[in-house]
């Protein structure tokens, strides 16, 4: 069923220069989709939010006692209606909060039971993984996220175990996920978040869990759509060759497309909080027409189930529709929206580029590649990564992108970059 | 009545022999025959067995055993055994219901992947609640001279992949056990430990004393630290890994009073042909107590961790 145009739960805008010269056969868009503010959705929708929290033995002291009273803290702080669970992982997982709501005799449940949460062990990620899958697979009908906790490296794996774990996670749930301190490994962290729909981040040490979990809490609590999907129905003559997310940060989501039907491609998009604003790049091959010829490319929407009933939100247009032309200046305009994200994915990419360069004591790339991230924050007026650059670099022209490495960096300060790199700043919106 | 031990006469009215303190089973349930508790076996899998016995000198068995084998993702084993506190009345059935209300308590825990030691605690918990909460008379053998109120021990064992969590209440025991170890798990609520560790009186002494085999806590209403009230028994807890070869032994005092030292009970597996499944092993053990004079209830489980996949 498509909902009518007044009382649609989400707005879709499409970005992308209309014209293509001749022979033109490629597309960029940018697909912003935006959440309705307010009441997205007529019912509220069952909320399922698990800690997944590494209790390993460097966890022992301040980090774990921390732990203890930020979840406790944060369950006291979710609707009633919420429900919590505490999942506790070493080398194997267990369950110290059963699934329950988070009213006042959960609430003392959950404090009963934390007082069971001592550090000792190795680190499985994949057990407190797959145990709250099987907690949420409980649910499936409830917007289903989990904050996941870890302080090391994922060491005690049994070999070839975890991938097959991640993978029966996603589409279960979505996982926000934390490295507290800066012994645990960026790359095997966001992968976990990059699979789950989620976001990774570092919490420098235990004073800060607990406004780090207020925020997630008050994250998972403000979704009000699970299971959210954009469905791209294309013509035989378009090939969808990629499709990430580019705000609030860059995500790679072509390989995880379902295809419904041969014509249709679809990609979980996860839950949604009123007011949610996320930008997509579609990247198309198109079959090139004649000159004047128009042609429909794509036709995208925004796809959700509401009480059993699945709804579909499109274009205000229905469409993206393009047309080839002779005239240069018409086809070599580039979108400002679409040249904005392709900014920003450089940036993204300078940074990331710069650090490894830097890792390996390459200072000349490193030099050269952070000064051009920091031309390329500078320019897209990304304040936020220019401060995270400045820990980094000392910055001599921040509009020439002169800059020279800072040294004794902290490794908290390099993990935060590259954990980062890839957050975007949102494309303006103003009528193009 | 004639003492079946040391063969002295006490009056008629008397339950423990005037001289050495053996009871003098007399009630018309004893003179019915043998009962369905009096030797009891378990094998949930050839891995886990156990056997509970009224011995050579009790009237009937208040020992209790529970075992149970799951799969719940990977193999889980549950062991109980509760050893009823003979001074008070309906211990029999105590230590039935707070075995069976044990197990069914960790395995609930285990479908649930709870946290092990949390588990254990909320299994003891639900043990003396169940006891607490029973009506009066339940013995299968009325024993109405008896006045304090029921109670038992309790040692449990949750076993998951290859860990083991061990909660006791009492003296009951828990041993890990290989060709290589011989360990003691548990550590008795004992009066006897207690006045030993404070230096209060020498091994030697403290055994002497009427005390020697009263224990500090129990699970149910009968309490020792108690002024009316019937606080829940404060279990301990501990964990150990449980390697492919060992053997989880729990037993009561029946058989631990017979080789109190584990490397004897580890002898007394040794002596078993290799191979030996547990409920035979199991078996062994009991009648080793009983021939070296059965006194008490005795009981003993065996859990043996196999090879995964052999």
């Amino acid at each position: 069923m498509t909902l009518d145009t007044a009382s649609q739960p989400f707005n879709l805008e499409a970005y992308y220069t209309p014209t293509l010269p001749e022979s033109g056969d490629h597309l960029t868009v940018i697909l912003a989709v935006e959440a309705a503010a307010g009441d997205m959705v007529a019912s509220a929708q069952e909320r399922v939010l698990v800690f997944i929290i590494d209790k390993s033995g460097s966890m022992q002291g301040r980090p774990i006692d921390a732990v203890r009273d930020s979840v406790l803290r944060g369950i006291s702080m979710c609707d009633p209606d919420m429900t919590i669970a505490v999942v506790a992982f070493d080398e194997t997982a267990s369950v110290l909060v059963r699934p329950q709501k988070a009213d006042e005799r959960g609430q003392q449940e959950a404090a009963q039971n934390l007082q069971w949460l001592h550090a000792g062990g190795g680190t499985a990620f994949s057990t407190g993984l797959d145990l709250a899958r099987q907690i949420f697979a409980n649910y499936p009908d409830a917007v289903r996220r989990a904050i996941f906790l870890t302080d090391g490296v994922n060491e005690t794996e049994r070999p070839g175990r975890f991938e097959p774990v991640l993978h029966g996670c996603v589409g279960v749930f979505e996982c926000d996920c934390w490295g507290l301190g800066t012994k645990w490994r960026v790359g095997e962290v966001q992968e976990i978040a990059r699979a789950l729909n989620g976001k990774a981040s570092l919490i420098p040490g235990p004073q800060e869990i607990e406004s780090t979990f207020s925020a997630a809490i008050q994250k998972a609590a403000s979704k009000a759509v699970a299971d959210v999907r954009l469905r791209l129905w294309t013509p035989q003559t378009t090939q969808v060759t990629l499709v990430k997310q580019m705000n609030p940060t860059i995500e790679e989501l072509t390989s995880t497309g379902s295809r419904p039907n041969p014509r249709t491609l679809e990609f979980g998009i996860g839950s949604w909080a009123p007011g949610e604003a996320r930008d997509y790049q579609l990247d198309l091959q198109v079959t090139p027409g004649s000159i004047g010829e128009e042609l429909l490319a794509v036709r995208p929407s925004v796809v959700f189930r509401q009480q059993g009933q699945e709804h579909e939100v499109r274009l205000p247009t229905g469409r993206v529709v393009v047309t080839w032309t002779t005239d240069e200046a018409l086809s070599s305009r580039i979108n400002p929206r679409v040249a904005h994200y392709t900014g920003q994915e450089e940036l993204a990419q300078a940074i990331q580029a710069g650090l490894q360069a830097r890792e390996r004591g390459d200072d000349d790339a490193a030099t050269h590649l952070l000064g051009k991230a920091v031309k390329l924050a500078n320019d897209s007026g990304n304040d936020e990564m220019t401060a995270r650059l400045k820990k980094v670099v000392d910055v001599d022209d921040a509009a020439t992108g002169t800059v020279r490495l800072k040294r004794g960096v902290s490794d908290a300060a390099t993990m935060d970059l590259e954990l980062e790199s890839t957050t975007t700043k949102r494309a303006v919106r103003r009528p193009v | 009545m004639k003492c079946p031990t040391c063969g002295a006469v006490s009056p008629p009215t008397m339950r423990f022999c005037e001289r050495d303190g053996t009871r003098l089973v007399v009630d018309e349930a004893y003179a019915a025959g043998p009962s369905s508790t009096d030797h009891v076996e378990q094998a949930p899998t050839r891995d886990l067995g156990g056997v509970s016995d009224r011995g050579r000198r009790h009237g009937w068995n208040e020992d209790a055993l529970s075992l149970a084998a799951e799969e719940v993702g990977e193999p889980v084993h549950v062991m109980v055994v509760c050893d009823g506190v003979s001074q008070a009345h309906n211990s029999q059935r105590a230590a039935q219901v707070a075995a069976e209300a044990t197990r069914a308590s960790l395995l609930q825990a285990a479908r649930s992947s709870l946290e092990p030691s949390l588990a254990m605690h909320q299994a003891v918990q639900a043990a003396h609640e169940a006891v607490c909460a029973m009506p009066d008379g339940l013995d299968e053998r009325p024993a109405p001279t008896k006045s304090q109120p029921p109670g038992c021990t309790l040692v449990a064992a949750l076993v998951r992949g290859g860990r083991a969590t061990i909660g006791w209440v009492g003296d009951s025991r828990a041993y890990r056990l290989a060709p290589d170890l011989a360990q003691l798990l548990t550590h008795d609520h004992s009066w006897f430990n207690e006045v030993v560790e404070s230096g209060e009186l020498t091994p030697e002494e403290a055994a002497a004393s009427p005390n020697a085999n009263a224990i500090l806590q129990a699970v149910g209403p009968l309490n020792f630290d108690d002024d009316g009230q019937t606080p829940p028994p404060k279990p301990d807890v501990v964990s150990c890994d449980l390697l492919t070869g060992h053997l989880l032994l729990l037993c009561s005092d029946g058989l631990w009073k017979y080789a109190p030292e584990a490397g004897q009970l580890a002898e007394l597996v040794r002596q078993q042909p290799r191979g030996t499944p547990p409920l035979e092993l199991s078996r062994s053990l009991v009648d080793y107590a009983n021939t070296r004079g059965g006194t008490d209830n005795v009981t003993a489980a065996i859990l043996y961790r196999r090879q995964e996949g052999s």
